[in-house]
């Protein structure tokens, strides 16, 4: 009994696999598109903060302040300046994008320091198109004007004759040290390569398996299938998953080498840990999508529902946006992506080295997608002997 | 043989129009692509809208790990939970336990004040107060370092005050003293720095392109699998005339893209009230040649479709490349050389910016660039989609002639 089990899953583990080298969609699908997306993200994150990003600067003093002022803001390593002669023209740069922001130096802007009017720069900032450029280009504005605020202080106060020691703790009394936790550089890429890349493996398993589940019925090759399988769709079912599991695994572990090792991406906790995350993510996604072709066994609908709900991983995962922040309707939906498992797993043991003991239950969670398809079973064997859905 | 007694531009006519009925009737008995359209192109702009309304995160739980105990880094506390970006939400004695809470995602920022905070301020020293932040998302950070730097600011101001007035500056004197430069942000379109408002604006324009593409190609597949072609339609057709089969079955699609257009980019960001200075007949004049591009680059990319399934498997991840190619997040000006070249194969490089802009700026003239670089992708696609057609009908004819050699 057991020796034929074994026969029969073997058999069918043949069958899979002579398909995957028959179709190209299979390979292509999975190893292809990982293989073109890690890639594209890699590279183009490839600086991991934007750097000299433009600054629009429209100069109406023209005064050894105001040209110093504007030479140091060039110097920074974020910006790059852009002189506009008029403000209309600096602000129609900015509605377009063009420019991040742009700053108004006013006009008799270093008399009015030396006479102790302080005077007011305009900072127009477009926090909208790329909101990326616009807020990292403000935080440099904002340096630059309250180091040149402390500039003229310490003019002032050398001036009265109070000694250096004590200029710095009266122009700056509070310094604030900020500590960015798993990613210090607030390398962008840091932050979005490794969730991107798990999402984009979810798309893939789920794309790939229902369309190998499914094409069974569209191809009318089901019977086939089941005849190898012993009348088993338990067997069948494992079977053609089986290749899938280790093809995937082994895409995503790849991934993670190629991150935290070929790449240096900071982790704090053990990769041996991702790894086992990463085979419970590809166990659960798997299992997702066999329920989805048991619940609409046509190929052309299930590939279509896998797609849509992939494509909702990238918002119900929560490193976009805080599943907290969503509207309170939506936040409990979040649970039925194991991507947002994944994510909890991810956050606790990359970024803080936490260990086993903080994340099991989520490991947990993840693995209890694995009895879906139990759940349908009989609805697919139906669909598989009978053949009696649409094809199209 | 009425069709014979007309002139050129009646046939034209009369086979466009045909064709036109035959791609709507295609497109309304297809199950999967209904799918697509209705849910994707219906569903999803909705659903984007209400996900992303707020986008901002609210009073973020923080931990407060203070050594110092005295009366600056109390007022420092204060002012922190004060603030709309974070709240504290623990008192800590250590930072171990600060840290843990932070493992376990309770809190995602912590503020620690060293034991000499207040002893360096009464003796007019630097003082250093650290902060801690999430990097989970970077919401967590930017809220922590937001809130850290207005209060750090806004502390600053009140202990040079009180030094200033100490040594006998008082009013006028000690205010030219601490704000020698001052500054007015005008933070326009988007005050709280909203993280996802223009995520929104891209993502109207995305499901478009993206809804078009997946749809014409599935059906291009099922045409291609039944031994039929998107270049030859019907048996009554005369299955000439690359223009009237492009610009046909494109005239079915026109009409129900611009139908989803005006829902995704104008009654829905309207129902939820995205931020548009601009009137909704401008948003139209942009959709009718974004429209047209998506059409024509569909019909170009989907003439390589051989399978209906298939395309959806190989080329959904394609999806986020273009979504980061429009630069919504990332400044155009930071794409390495390579991919820049290639977003100029999306009509949403073009799209998501004009979009963008005309809801900013509000004029038309704003977004001309983007509208002539769309207009250059219409041209060339509209080229290649008949070239493809072009192609097509002559390997069919090939084939139809080996056929009749062999009978």
């Amino acid at each position: 009994m057991k020796q034929r089990l074994f026969h029969n899953l073997d058999a069918v583990i043949r069958r899979e696999v002579h398909l995957m080298r028959r179709r190209p969609v299979y390979l292509l699908g999975s190893v292809g598109v990982m293989t073109v997306l890690t890639v594209f993200l890699l590279t183009f994150f490839g600086e991991g903060l934007p750097q000299n990003l433009p600054i629009g600067v429209v100069d109406m003093d023209n005064s050894s302040t105001s040209r110093n002022f504007v030479r140091q803001l060039d110097a920074t390593q974020l910006g790059s300046v852009v002189r506009f002669g008029t403000v209309t023209e600096a602000r129609k740069e900015m509605e377009t994008g063009r420019v991040c922001s742009f700053i108004v130096i006013p006009e008799r802007f270093n008399e009015e320091i030396l006479s102790n009017r302080c005077p007011k720069m305009g900072i127009y900032v477009n926090t909208m198109n790329p909101v990326i450029g616009g807020s990292l280009s403000y935080k440099d504005v904002l340096t630059m004007v309250n180091l040149t605020a402390g500039a003229v202080q310490r003019e002032v106060l050398r001036a009265k004759g109070v000694n250096e020691r004590e200029i710095m703790g009266r122009i700056q009394p509070i310094v604030v040290d900020a500590h960015m936790i798993g990613n210090a550089p607030t390398n962008y890429g840091y932050y979005l390569n490794n969730m991107v890349l798990a999402t984009i493996l979810a798309m893939s398993i789920l794309l790939v398996v229902s369309y190998a589940v499914g094409s069974e019925l569209k191809y009318g090759t089901s019977r086939h299938l089941l005849a190898r399988s012993g009348d088993s769709i338990v067997t069948a079912v494992a079977g053609k998953l089986i290749p899938y599991t280790i093809l995937f695994t082994v895409l995503g572990v790849s991934v993670q080498l190629i991150i935290f090792g070929f790449m240096h991406y900071p982790i704090r906790g053990s990769i041996g840990w991702m790894i086992l995350a990463m085979l419970a993510m590809v166990l659960s996604y798997e299992a997702v999508a066999v329920f989805i072709v048991s619940l609409v066994p046509t190929l052309r609908l299930s590939v279509c529902i896998s797609a849509l709900y992939s494509v909702l991983g990238f918002s119900f995962a929560g490193y976009t946006l805080p599943i907290g922040s969503l509207p309170a309707g939506l936040q409990g939906l979040s649970m039925v992506f194991p991507l947002r498992y994944y994510y909890q797993i991810f956050v606790r043991e990359v970024i803080y080295g936490a260990g086993f003991a903080t994340w099991w239950p989520y490991l947990v969670a993840m693995l209890l997608f694995i009895f879906l398809p139990f759940i349908t079973s009989k609805r697919l064997y139906g669909a598989y002997k009978y053949q009696n859905y649409p094809r199209n | 043989m009425s069709n014979n007694r007309k002139t050129y531009a009646g046939r034209w006519l009369q086979d466009g129009f045909n064709i036109f009925v035959n791609e709507l009737k295609l497109i309304f008995h297809d199950s999967g692509v209904l799918l697509i359209f209705g849910f994707a192109g219906l569903v999803y702009p909705l659903l984007y809208n209400f996900i992303y309304r707020d986008g901002v995160v609210d009073e973020m739980p923080v931990a407060v790990v203070d050594l110092s105990q005295g009366s600056y880094s109390r007022r420092y506390i204060r002012e922190f939970d004060a603030t709309r970006e974070c709240a504290v939400a623990y008192d800590c004695v250590s930072m171990a336990e600060a840290e843990k809470l932070m493992a376990d995602q309770k809190i995602h920022g912590i503020l620690y004040f060293p034991p000499d905070f207040d002893e360096r301020l009464a003796r007019m020293e630097q003082a250093t107060v650290s902060t801690f932040a999430d990097m989970s998302t970077f919401l967590y950070y930017k809220n922590m370092t937001m809130a850290s730097n207005l209060v750090m600011l806004d502390e600053i101001h009140s202990i040079q005050a009180e030094h200033y007035a100490a040594a006998g500056y008082t009013g006028q004197d000690a205010a030219a003293l601490i704000e020698p430069v001052g500054y007015d942000a005008e933070l326009l379109f988007n005050r709280p720095i909203s993280f996802t408002m223009f995520f929104v604006y891209m993502a109207m324009m995305l499901i478009l392109q993206q809804v078009m593409f997946y749809g014409s190609s599935m059906l291009a597949g099922t045409l291609r699998e039944e031994h039929r072609s998107f270049a030859r339609l019907t048996a009554d057709l005369s299955g000439h005339g690359m223009g009237r089969v492009v610009l046909g079955r494109g005239a079915a699609y026109f009409v129900i893209f611009l139908c989803l257009g005006m829902y995704g980019t104008l009654l829905i960001p309207g129902l939820f009230h995205l931020p548009m200075h601009c009137s909704w007949t401008d948003v139209l004049v942009l959709l009718l040649f974004f429209v047209t591009d998506i059409i024509f680059f569909s019909f170009t990319w989907s003439s390589l479709i051989t399978r209906r399934e298939t395309v959806l498997v190989l080329l959904l991840a394609v999806t986020p490349i273009a979504a980061l190619l429009t630069g919504f997040t990332w400044p155009t000006a930071n794409f390495p050389g390579f991919w820049k070249a290639v977003s100029y194969i999306f009509p949403t490089t073009f799209g998501v910016r004009a979009y963008m802009n005309l809801c900013n700026a509000g004029t038309l003239s704003a977004i001309a660039p983007e509208i002539i670089g769309m207009t250059v992708q219409i041209i060339v696609y509209y080229i290649l989609a008949s070239m493809a057609v072009y192609i097509e009908g002559k390997v069919i004819e090939r084939k139809d002639m080996k056929k009749e050699a062999a009978l």
